[in-house]
């Protein structure tokens, strides 16, 4: 029998960690009694007491490792003991003293009482059920889940009304709450002006450009794309401003929407002009007229939401526009058969607003979610003329993960597109943040690297996202920059960018004939 | 790597606004990074979704695979960040410390290695703390002594037994019937600290001065309530998820601090 030990000098290794290596170390065969102890002075009387070494020298800040036993397994374990001390500990291997892990909402709710927001991301049809429990249990919801009907979201709706509390989906992707990302979301300066939108990508928009103009967000709540839906009546819209007119961190309040029914928009657009902060309204595509009244503020695009809630924080009521514009001169080496605008979208919402933008500017696109006015995409894998697609919508996207997390079936798209003789303009989005891919432009770069600039369409992209997110905006901008990608400072830009790009083709060709 | 700060601990926040803050790396785990300040105390990182709010901790949004012997980030959203500050009433000489009853059946159930004896009556072969509300002086000492440094763990088990008792006296420190005790006890830790690790006596230090972990602060706060036996169970599994025993240690602690103000009030 011997008695083996070494100290390891100020190492330091979790409770976990030491637990392990010594449930380890003492279950070797011929171990007669291992101990794993910081050098305390107790614990070092403590070890002469039981037989373990009773001249060790160490201080309160070394560990040490001793064991007694058979020669060889004295040794084994040793050299057990210091491999365990450089490995990293596995994730769940706390043995016998892990809680039971949490399986329910009930379970969470007992554990931590205190929790009031419940994340849900499960099959549709099981999102209904565990978003009435979480209500039942006075949480607030964000529902990730899709394909939950308009029935079973007007049924947990109308719960959530009656016990005061918020829910913010179905087919919610996007939230920031007390300065939190939820779901596809970025890392904003926190700040007062809170965001209530029906569209992930929209939100992201505004937030994201609220913080380059140096302001924060307050709170960012979505509701989901079916919420302004008539048969939904804006339940959650109108509870979310509600929420932040009462919220005394927010001083400005912004809405984001596809066009609303018009009784929905009604009801939202009383509730904002009685509320007592000035709201900033962008129903894409609406009527400016329509919209603006006392205290509500109608925006043009998203950028301009930003812009103009950040001047109402300012004290101003309107914001600068951008003048920054495509001149002839950028066009002179693309051929006059070279017409087309094609958009390449992973946000829908920046699809949304694009179409919307080239439209205003004459040029009525095919998309497979068109806006009023334009054409249904004829066939979805083929782009024919000014064609917009969002490659985040459900005809790409089924049974696939979406284009901010994996671009490679979007990469694909532009590589068909910047393919295609009659591309004068390649327009897409590069969306940031959490749950978005780790490098979105590396691999698009690769693809680019494919089309010498001469013969290829002019690039125009824009990027949603800020410096504190994990890709680091400024980063992305200038691998696209240095790839010759025109980077417009927001997607209504890049729009506009890319009309005018196909208004010089367009004069072009007509001088030439 | 920007990471996103979820909370800060309020004396994390004090020291973070100061100007030509001095910080050393004192030591790095997987899920936690310590940093050493000139005056001894710790600023720890922690990894959000695995600890709770500590006072001197800035808590944060990491990737799953974050490993912070490995990596390094950037703090992102210092200015704007939430900061934790518990609400801890001192109690009133009338006000006894409830569910005693729930937290050792709690305590009980749960199987943890110590080398305590966590409960009267528990392991003998454990080293049993004997501390007592009219032990003079000397005896308090050296009951003391057996603890500081004591055990198994980074904390170890002894130091985790004294923080959940100074915890438990702290709300009735200024009750006459305590007040005396407390303030030995105190004085006493306080001069042995040096016998155990840097970490460890960190938290006994910053317990001394009634600063403690959110779930404790949360359970402390629930002993002079009438609460449920769901919410007092719930609080105390919560405090006996810190660590590996450390948690069950300081509860352990903490019933022997609430014995010793059963015998006093």
């Amino acid at each position: 029998m011997s008695v083996m030990y070494q100290v390891f000098s100020n190492m330091y290794q979790d409770s976990v960690s030491l637990m392990q290596i010594s449930a380890k170390i003492n279950k070797l065969p011929g171990i007669e009694q291992a101990s794993v102890v910081m050098g305390t002075q107790t614990n070092l009387a403590q070890l002469a007491d039981v037989g373990l070494g009773d001249d060790v020298k160490a201080g309160p800040n070394d560990l040490i490792i001793a064991v007694m036993g058979e020669d060889a397994a004295c040794n084994d374990a040793m050299t057990l003991a210091r491999e365990l001390l450089n490995t990293k500990p596995k994730e769940t291997s706390n043995d016998d003293i892990t809680a039971p892990k949490l399986v329910s909402l009930d379970m969470a709710w007992e554990r931590h009482p205190k929790i009031n927001l419940a994340l849900i991301s499960v099959p549709g049809d099981y999102a209904a059920a565990e978003a009435l429990k979480a209500l039942q249990l006075d949480m607030n919801v964000m529902l990730f889940s899709d394909n939950v009907s308009l029935a079973q979201e007007k049924q947990i709706k109308t719960l959530a009304r009656t016990k005061n509390r918020l829910v913010m989906g179905p087919d919610c992707g996007t939230a920031i709450i007390n300065g939190l990302p939820l779901g596809f979301a970025n890392v904003v300066n926190r700040g007062a002006i809170g965001v209530v939108g029906a569209s992930g990508t929209g939100v992201q928009e505004v937030t994201c450009r609220v913080d380059h103009l140096g302001a924060g967000i307050s709170q960012a709540l979505g509701t989901g794309g079916h919420d302004l839906h008539e048969e939904i009546g804006g339940i959650s819209m109108l509870y979310g401003l509600q929420m932040l007119a009462e919220d005394p961190q927010t001083q400005v309040i912004v809405l984001i929407s596809k066009p609303p029914a018009q009784g929905v928009a009604e009801r939202i657009l009383e509730q904002a002009r009685a509320c007592g902060k000035p709201v900033v309204v962008d129903f894409l595509g609406a009527n400016a007229a329509d919209i603006s009244r006392e205290r509500v503020f109608a925006a043009t695009t998203l950028a301009h939401a930003a812009d103009l809630a950040v001047a109402l924080l300012d004290g101003k009521t309107s914001a600068a526009a951008s003048v920054e514009n495509i001149s002839a001169a950028q066009c002179r080496d693309l051929p006059t058969t070279r017409q087309d605008i094609r958009g390449v979208f992973a946000g829908g919402t920046f699809c949304f607003e694009s179409q919307l933008i080239c439209q205003r500017q004459g040029f009525v696109a095919a998309s497979n979610t068109p806006v009023s006015g334009n054409q249904k995409l004829a066939d979805l894998w083929c782009s024919s003329g000014h064609t917009l697609i969002d490659m985040g919508d459900d005809d790409f996207t089924r049974g696939k993960p979406h284009p901010m997390i994996d671009p490679t079936l979007r990469n694909q798209r532009i590589a068909a597109e910047l393919s295609d003789p009659k591309t004068a303009v390649l327009l897409f989005d590069l969306v940031l943040g959490y749950g978005a891919a780790a490098e979105p432009a590396a691999e698009l770069l690769e693809i680019l690297a494919q089309y010498p600039r001469e013969n290829r369409p002019l690039l125009v992209a824009h990027v949603c996202g800020t410096e504190a997110d994990p890709q680091q905006r400024s980063r992305q901008i200038q691998a696209l920059r240095s790839a010759g990608v025109l980077v417009a400072e927001c997607n209504a830009q890049a729009a506009l960018w890319a009309s005018q790009i196909a208004r010089i083709q367009a004069a072009k060709k007509e001088t030439h004939s | 790597m920007h990471l996103p700060i979820v909370s800060i601990g309020y004396l994390a926040a004090q020291r973070l606004t100061q100007t030509g803050l001095q910080l050393k790396i004192h030591s790095r785990f997987q899920h936690a990074m310590n940093f050493i300040m000139e005056d001894g105390h710790l600023l720890t990182l922690l990894d959000a979704s695995r600890y709770p709010n500590l006072p001197d901790a800035v808590r944060l949004q990491l990737p799953p695979s974050w490993d912070w012997r490995e990596m390094s980030g950037k703090l992102a959203g210092l200015d704007s960040a939430d900061i934790w500050q518990p609400e801890l009433r001192l109690a009133q000489a009338a006000e006894k410390p409830l569910h005693y009853a729930t937290l050792a059946d709690e305590l009980g159930k749960q199987l943890m290695e110590s080398d305590l004896m966590l409960l009267p009556g528990g392991d003998s072969s454990k080293r049993q703390p004997l501390i007592s509300l009219h032990d003079p002086l000397d005896q308090l000492t050296f009951q003391v002594a057996r603890l500081v440094g004591f055990g198994r763990g980074l904390t170890p088990d002894g130091d985790d037994y004294l923080l959940g008792y100074l915890a438990a006296l702290w709300r009735w420190q200024e009750v006459v019937a305590i007040a005396g005790h407390a303030r030995q006890i105190r004085q006493i830790i306080a001069g042995q600290l040096v016998w155990t690790n840097d970490i460890s006596a960190h938290y006994l230090r910053r317990a001394l001065h009634g600063h403690f972990s959110e779930p404790l602060c949360d359970l402390l706060a629930l002993l002079t309530l009438p609460a449920s036996h769901a919410q007092i169970s719930a609080a105390t599994q919560n405090v006996m998820q810190c660590g590996a025993s450390s948690g069950a240690d300081c509860l352990a602690g903490l019933l022997h601090g609430m014995r010793t103000l059963q015998t006093a009030l």
